[in-house]
Order: structure tokens, then C-alpha cells, then sequence
């Protein structure tokens, strides 16, 4: 058991790594990486939402005909995200005014998809849930990385602490779009072309 | 509401791109083939159901969810509703055009989980858009999207003879063209004037 | 076949229909148990936006932050749509122009969608005692830094704003900075303020003694 959730962690978090190697859950790593704060709150929100409804899936899979099995999926992702929206909206009022809409868009998130589909309806729900918290795991690590890149040269702050004083000539395209898709093609470019081949060959 | 309905459409087509700007729909956007003809096809689909799924939510958020007082459950009704249309289209699709069917695929059911679909609908909502300006702004959205992915499939096609470095091709490369795109069309963020 | 098929359409949607009942069950038994939250963040939301567009320092306590809303802030009513409130800051002193005056909450056009701002407008009717934003759809990390402390005190006690400069420089009496990348959005915002000027001259309120 515990050699499987040893290979289970190295998998989810780097060899397959959900945003750099599956290439999933490219929206959110775009949209909320310009604030850390915003980021932790986004990946905290998701590991939530993958692992619980992976478990709560599981539980259910014998009972569901395979031709809806989207549909429930579907059904029982938004209830976790309505969840997460709810405690925002009660809890850290300011952070739901700034993630927006994109709470809402961990529903269609492709890694709560993916998982849940290609591992919550085929496996018991203690591996699934596991599986669902490293997935969410190795997609958090990856975006933090990228949020705090960007709000340092974009903003010169990391969680809105100024670390860089006031002469520094902030890089705003990393606030913007364009800064997003190349930075994020850098990484994975640099992961898949030199770590990854490095990592197969031991 | 002061802004135009033309305005609402050329703006999500050009300067607020749903995928260039606001980061929707990039999953199938990235993984799709370097086929034009596919591109094409799956954003017209996209657009068909953007186009009809955003009135249609603005109605049930409206009539429905509002007077309710259950506006929360927004999320689990608005991807039915998705989901719904999203079946329907495929079982026309099925029905008139057998071969456009199967080159969709797998792709037809998955537009239902695309997230520029829900985004464009909880964006309107957000915006608090009239009910003519969530049509305008579903259209334009979807034009918005397959322009995008039209573009990046045909300017893939044109790369797929070059030797990428290792670790490039697929998404990286994908991404890189589509941060070039961004910058292009934010050079028309000057044409929407101010009232 | 086709009987089979109506059957397995059937339990198809049964089953949806049984799952979809149960989880909204919980979820509207959980909102029952938010709801109350949620509509008091909402109401010190907008209170918090009325005294801090009004230049009051805010106490951390809600309970305190109530306290002195109840205290300086009078609701006088709306008007075309536009929430119009009466302040008095005992905090600054007392001669300074910027310590009476009027509020008022409205909405008005942006880049996007609608920008929604408390405007705190001093007794002469003329000078800007601050805004505060109270809800923007612009685009994030551009015309949405609007929200940003630096780019909303650049407003308090400024009258006629005819110039708008970029964001490196310091502004004088009769200009502000823009924020790099959305000139847009500032000339939105500089619009609305214009906006509720001119709410204010048309709604004819009388000078605070």
C-alpha cells in the first residue's frame, strides 16, 4: 500500500504532472497566477474540489448507468465548487470579489474532469481520493511557482508584501495575457525538454 | 446600460478575446489537431452553442434563479442547461451530417466541460448584460473563439514541417503562439471609443 | 429493442433526477446556514465603502466599524437610482472643508460592464473628499488595479481634474495618473466622477451646517 501512494505522489506531482506533462487545467493557471494570494486561495479551492468529489464519486460508481456518467460527474463537481463558493462568499468575502467567476470555473476545470473520470469512477475512494489531493498537489505546486514569478516582476510584491523597492520598473506584461502564455511555455518547455528526459533515464 | 450592443460584440470578438484575453477554453484549444477543417468545425459548434446557451441561462437566471432567491445554485443549473443544448446539438449533428459526427468525436460531448461555455455565461451574469446584449455577447464570444483556434490551427499546420527544440512541440509551442496572438489583438484595444 | 431503450432512457434520468434532488437538498440546507453571513458581509461591504470614500479611518472591529457608521454616516434616500448618504468626520478637523458632505452610490459605464462607486463629495459641492470602488469588471490587473489604494486617494481634495498623466509621474492640483496599460478605464472612472458631480448638482442638496 504504501509503495502504491509512494509511485501515486511521484506521478501526480512531477512525471505526470497535470498542467506541465497532461496539459490540463491551462484556464485557472493563466487567469489567477498575477496575485499569490489569489493563487493559494484558487489551489486550496481546488484540491478541495478534485479530491472530494473523486471520493464522493467513487463511493457512487457502482450506481451510475454509463451513459450519464458525465452528467453526474458534472453534478457532483458543481456541488462541491457551489461549496467552496459559499464558504468564499461567508468567509474571505474580499478574495471571492477577486477570483470572480473563475471559482465557478474549477467545474470545468479539465483536471477535476480528468481525475475523477480516468481514476475516481475506477478505483475505491480512499486511492481516490488520494489520487485527487496529489493531482491537485503537483497542479498547486506549479502554479504558485508561476504566481509568484508573476506578481514579482509584474508588481515588484509577493502576497502583496513589496519586495522590490520603488525604482524597479515593473514587467507589465506579466500582469497581461501574453506574459501568462510565454511564461508558461518556458516552463514547460525547460520541464519536458531537460528535467523530464533526465528523470526517464534514471 | 450605455454600452452598445455592437460595441459588446466586436469587443468579445477582438479587444476581450473569451481566449486570448480571459484565458477560456484553453484545454481543447491546446490538444487540438493541427487539422484546419476540425478547428473549424469544433468552433462553429462552440459558437452554435454559446450563441444559445446565454440567452437561454439569462432567461433562467433571471425568471427563474432570482425570484427564487436560490441565485447560488447558478452553477449546477447553468451546466445543465449546457449539457442539455450540448445533446441536442449532437443528436442533430448525428442526424444531418454523419461524417462531421465522426470527425468531431470525442470532442462533441467535451464541449460541455469547455470552460469558455460556462465562463461566457457567468461573465454575463457578472456584467449584468440586458437580455440583448447576453446575445450579442454569446455570439461574439463564439466567433471570438474560433477565430482563435482557427488561427492557431492553421498557423500550427504551417510550423508542422519545422524542427521544434525538444520540449517545444505540443503545448509550449501552442502557448507561445497564443501569447503572440494576445499582443496582436491588444492592439485593438483602442477602437472601442468611450460614450 | 425499442421498449429497452425507453426503459434504460427512463433510469437514465431517474437516477439523475435522484442524485440531482439529494445534492441540491444539501446545498440549500448548507446556504440556510451561510445566508446569514454572506448578507452581512454584503451590508458592511457597502458600509465599509460609504465611510472609507468619506476619508474615515477605519476602527478593526465590526461591531466598531458599525459604531461609527451609525454615528456619521445619514441615509437620505435614492434618487434616478443613485443612493445618496450625508457624512460628518469628526476624525479630521473640523474647519477643513472635506469634513462634511455627501455620498453618493451610482453606477455608470466602464470598459466592461458597469463600474459601481461611492463618491464622497465635500460641503462646498465642488471638491472630491474620495472614492472607493465598489464593484468593476475590468479587465484584471489592468483596469482592474482601479481598486488600488494609491490610484483612489489621488482624488481626495482635488476639484477640477483636467489632465490625466502617465503612472511614473506625480500628479498636480488639476491632474491624475493613470494606470499604466488602461487609460481606458481611468477615463471611465474620470467620467463617472463627472457623472456624480453632476448628480449632485442636479439633485439641489442643500450645504451641511
Amino acid at each position: 500500500m504504501v509503495k502504491k501512494n509512494n509511485s501515486m505522489f511521484k506521478e501526480n506531482i512531477i512525471t505526470n504532472n497535470p498542467i506541465l506533462v497532461q496539459v490540463l487545467g491551462i484556464c485557472s493557471t493563466l487567469a489567477v497566477t498575477n496575485s499569490v494570494k489569489n493563487t493559494i486561495v484558487m489551489c486550496i479551492g481546488l484540491i478541495f474540489t478534485v479530491s472530494l468529489s473523486s471520493f464522493s464519486l467513487s463511493i457512487i460508481r457502482k450506481l451510475i448507468p454509463s451513459k450519464v456518467r458525465m452528467i453526474i460527474e458534472v453534478l457532483v463537481i458543481s456541488f462541491w465548487v457551489i461549496i467552496v463558493d459559499l464558504a468564499l462568499k461567508a468567509y474571505l468575502p474580499e478574495i471571492s470579489k477577486q477570483l470572480g467567476p473563475y471559482v465557478g470555473l474549477i467545474i470545468t476545470n479539465c483536471i477535476v474532469m480528468g481525475r475523477t473520470e480516468a481514476f475516481g469512477l475506477q478505483n475505491p475512494p480512499i486511492p481516490s481520493f488520494l489520487d485527487g489531493l496529489t493531482s491537485g498537489l503537483g497542479y498547486s505546486i506549479v502554479l504558485i511557482f508561476i504566481a509568484i514569478i508573476r506578481e514579482l516582476l509584474g508588481a515588484g510584491s509577493i502576497y502583496g508584501f513589496k519586495l522590490l523597492g520603488s525604482n524597479w520598473v515593473s514587467w507589465n506584461i506579466m500582469i497581461m495575457a501574453p506574459g501568462a502564455f510565454f511564461l508558461l511555455a518556458l516552463i514547460i518547455w525547460i520541464v519536458k525538454g531537460y528535467f523530464l528526459p533526465k528523470i526517464e533515464k534514471k | 446600460m450605455n454600452i452598445s450592443s455592437i460595441a459588446i460584440l466586436f469587443g468579445s470578438i477582438i479587444t476581450g478575446n473569451i481566449l486570448l484575453s480571459y484565458y477560456l477554453g484553453m484545454c481543447s484549444f491546446l490538444s487540438i489537431s493541427r487539422e484546419l477543417k476540425s478547428a473549424i468545425g469544433l468552433g462553429v459548434a462552440v459558437t452554435f452553442v454559446m450563441a444559445i446557451t446565454t440567452p437561454l441561462n439569462w432567461i433562467v437566471y433571471n425568471i427563474i434563479l432570482v425570484p427564487l432567491n436560490i441565485t447560488y445554485l447558478r452553477f449546477i443549473v447553468f451546466i445543465m442547461v449546457i449539457a442539455g443544448i450540448v445533446q441536442i446539438l449532437e443528436m442533430i449533428i448525428e442526424r444531418f451530417s454523419q461524417t462531421l459526427y465522426y470527425s468531431l468525436g470525442i470532442f462533441l460531448p467535451l464541449i460541455t466541460v469547455n470552460c469558455a461555455i460556462l465562463g461566457v455565461n457567468l461573465f454575463m451574469i457578472i456584467r449584468q448584460y440586458s437580455f440583448i446584449n447576453s446575445i450579442f455577447y454569446g455570439i461574439g464570444s463564439g466567433i471570438g473563439w474560433l477565430l482563435a483556434i482557427t488561427l492557431l490551427a492553421a498557423i500550427k499546420q504551417k510550423i508542422s514541417k519545422n524542427i521544434l527544440p525538444k520540449g517545444v512541440e505540443g503545448a509550449a509551442i501552442s502557448l507561445i503562439i497564443s501569447g503572440i496572438m494576445a499582443i496582436a489583438f491588444m492592439g485593438f484595444s483602442g477602437i472601442i471609443p468611450i460614450n | 429493442m425499442k421498449k429497452d431503450k425507453i426503459n434504460d432512457l427512463f433510469k437514465n434520468l431517474i437516477v439523475v433526477i435522484i442524485i440531482s434532488i439529494i445534492l441540491i437538498s444539501i446545498l440549500a440546507i448548507i446556504y440556510s446556514f451561510t445566508q446569514d453571513r454572506i448578507k452581512e458581509n454584503e451590508t458592511i461591504f457597502k458600509k465599509k465603502a460609504v465611510l472609507i470614500a468619506a476619508g474615515f479611518a477605519l476602527p478593526a472591529k465590526y461591531s466598531q466599524i458599525i459604531e461609527l457608521y451609525n454615528s456619521s454616516i445619514k441615509e437620505i434616500g435614492v434618487q434616478n437610482k443613485v443612493e445618496i448618504f450625508s457624512y460628518i468626520n469628526k476624525q479630521i478637523d473640523q474647519e477643513n472643508v472635506l469634513s462634511k458632505g455627501y455620498i453618493l452610490i451610482f453606477s455608470g459605464p466602464g470598459l466592461w460592464g458597469e463600474i459601481t462607486m461611492a463618491l464622497a463629495i465635500a460641503n462646498d459641492l465642488e471638491t472630491i473628499a474620495g472614492i472607493e470602488i465598489i464593484s468593476q469588471n475590468e479587465t484584471p490587473g489592468l483596469g482592474g488595479r482601479i481598486v488600488e489604494s494609491w490610484f483612489k486617494n489621488q482624488f481626495k481634495g482635488k476639484n477640477k481634474i483636467s489632465k490625466i498623466i502617465s503612472e511614473k509621474e506625480i500628479p498636480a492640483e488639476d491632474e491624475i495618473a493613470s494606470i499604466t496599460g488602461a487609460t481606458n478605464t481611468t477615463k471611465y472612472v474620470l467620467n463617472l466622477i463627472n457623472i456624480g458631480k453632476q448628480y449632485i448638482k442636479s439633485f439641489n442638496l442643500p450645504k451641511l451646517d
